[in-house]
């Protein structure tokens, strides 16, 4: 604000030193570049798996109550999900559902699918989307949706 | 009566096949118990009944030899009565009256006198067989009561034995429910033990991964917390054009004492330009130096620089030093 006269006025102008501009600005940089990345699945287990104890033991309550004429002879693990190793240990991922789910997404709404995924890279294309293209629409799928893979990134596959 | 036990004869304990958990074997133990117990509620005991005299048949008592012996004493009594015939007539021929109605009197009487006798003899032999044949009978029915009631008191006794089985029986297979639950249980808490180790081992890898994903932001953080937290220092440059009210304000302040106020530069370090006046001297702000100390001037102060000003406003002091009149300078 400046001003003179009868009144008077003053200006005030801050200066940020420039020391402090140069990693503040690499800092945003950064970010940017980081936000291309995208959202990051987990393969790994999620669910610890029935221990054979625990199978056993409800194993054993089922064929207490077949004996005692309260249900059929039954297998307690009928029906439930194959367990997976890991390292040794049983247990279950949610690697596969998460990827259905985002088939199932693209499959309904293409559109609304593309455009989000568009925005960034791929989980194992080490590419940039949209924002580190700084170009138009033309970005690539990161869950694998063919069609939307620009050509240098065509023969990545997940 | 006994119940058949499940898998074994009546009257056997059940035997448990081989290869049986402990939920069936309390399974068969409670069947057997419950078949046990209605046996037990549906026992009848034996009918006892008294035997009665007069409905037995003596026959079996009678002494076998009892007809001989009658027959025996008979043939005493007739032989002793021959032998008393023997005798009156014996007598009577001594007398030379055998044959007369006299002797015959004393031969009817002694004969009279031997078949009353062994009309009694032979009564008392068979009131004697009959009572004893009697006696005997009432022994043995007395007997079979006793015998009967041994046996109801012992199908009794049996009864109650079985029942007491059955609920025993009933007692264990209960005990092995409960201890093939507890192991259930047993086993269940310490399975899920197992599983919640695993559980948390798969929660740790992936907070790992999660680290590992969420680093980059993480590492933004730390430079924007660097950023925010250190004490930037900004350069704030502030220019004020003084008015006409600034000015009379600063000759209100002042007042007289600004008339001669030592304006040497010399005096004052750390000059910075303010504003300016009207006439487009300047205005600025410094620090009294080390110099001004000596004469009594400390601190920050503002105005102008008697260098910059008209100089017959501008005066010499003792010391040497310039000083502005601004009383003139804002007349």
């Amino acid at each position: 604000m400046s001003g003179g006269g009868k009144g008077g006025g003053q200006t005030t102008q801050v200066e940020i030193p420039s020391w402090i501009q140069g990693p503040a600005s690499r800092n945003l940089q950064r970010a940017e570049q980081l936000a291309q990345v995208g959202y990051m699945p987990y393969y790994g287990p999620s669910v610890a798996a029935l221990t054979p104890m625990q199978t056993q033991a409800m194993q054993s309550t089922a064929d207490a109550a077949a004996t005692f004429g309260l249900a059929p002879q039954m297998d307690v693990m009928a029906g439930m999900p194959q367990a997976q190793d890991f390292g040794g240990i049983q247990g279950y991922g949610t690697g596969q559902m998460f990827e259905q789910a985002i088939a199932d997404l693209a499959a309904n709404q293409p559109a609304q699918a593309a455009m989000f995924n568009r925005q960034f890279a791929g989980p194992q294309m080490g590419a940039t989307g949209l924002l580190g293209q700084g170009g138009p629409m033309g970005g690539y799928s990161p869950f694998g949706m063919s069609g939307a893979l620009p050509p240098q990134l065509s023969g990545g596959s997940r | 009566m006994a119940a058949p036990a499940p898998g074994g004869a009546a009257g056997q304990p059940a035997q448990a096949p081989a290869g049986q958990n402990v939920f069936q074997q309390a399974q068969m133990g409670q069947t057997g118990a419950m078949m046990g117990t209605a046996a037990g509620m549906g026992y009848q005991p034996a009918q006892v009944q008294a035997g009665q005299i007069a409905q037995t048949d003596l026959t079996p008592y009678f002494n076998p030899f009892e007809q001989t012996v009658v027959q025996q004493s008979l043939g005493d009594i007739e032989q002793a009565r021959q032998m008393q015939a023997n005798q009156l007539a014996s007598q009577a021929q001594r007398a030379g009256a055998f044959g007369g109605s006299r002797s015959a009197i004393l031969e009817s009487q002694a004969n009279e006198a031997a078949m009353q006798q062994a009309a009694r003899t032979a009564s008392n032999l068979r009131l004697g067989g009959f009572q004893q044949a009697q006696q005997m009978a009432g022994q043995d029915l007395g007997r079979q009561m006793q015998a009967s009631l041994a046996n109801q008191q012992a199908g009794l006794a049996g009864a109650g034995q079985r029942l007491a089985a059955a609920g025993q029986l009933g007692g264990l297979a209960q005990q092995a429910f409960g201890m093939g639950r507890g192991l259930q249980q047993d086993l269940m808490q310490q399975g899920n033990i197992q599983q919640m180790l695993n559980q948390q081992i798969f929660d740790r890898a992936r907070e790992q991964f999660q680290g590992y994903t969420s680093f980059p932001e993480r590492s933004l953080g730390y430079l924007a917390s660097a950023l925010g937290a250190a004490p930037v220092p900004q350069t704030q440059t502030t220019t004020r054009d003084l008015g006409l009210m600034d000015y009379l304000t600063a000759g209100a302040q002042i007042g007289p004492a600004l008339v001669g106020m030592f304006s040497d530069r010399r005096l004052k370090s750390d000059i910075k330009k303010v504003g300016k006046l009207p006439s487009g001297q300047g205005v600025y702000s410094w620090t009294w130096n080390a110099k001004a100390n000596d004469i009594g001037l400390s601190g920050e102060s503002m105005g102008v620089m008697a260098d910059e000003t008209d100089p017959s406003m501008v005066s010499i002091a003792d010391n040497g030093y310039q000083m502005v009149d601004y009383g003139a300078l804002l007349a």
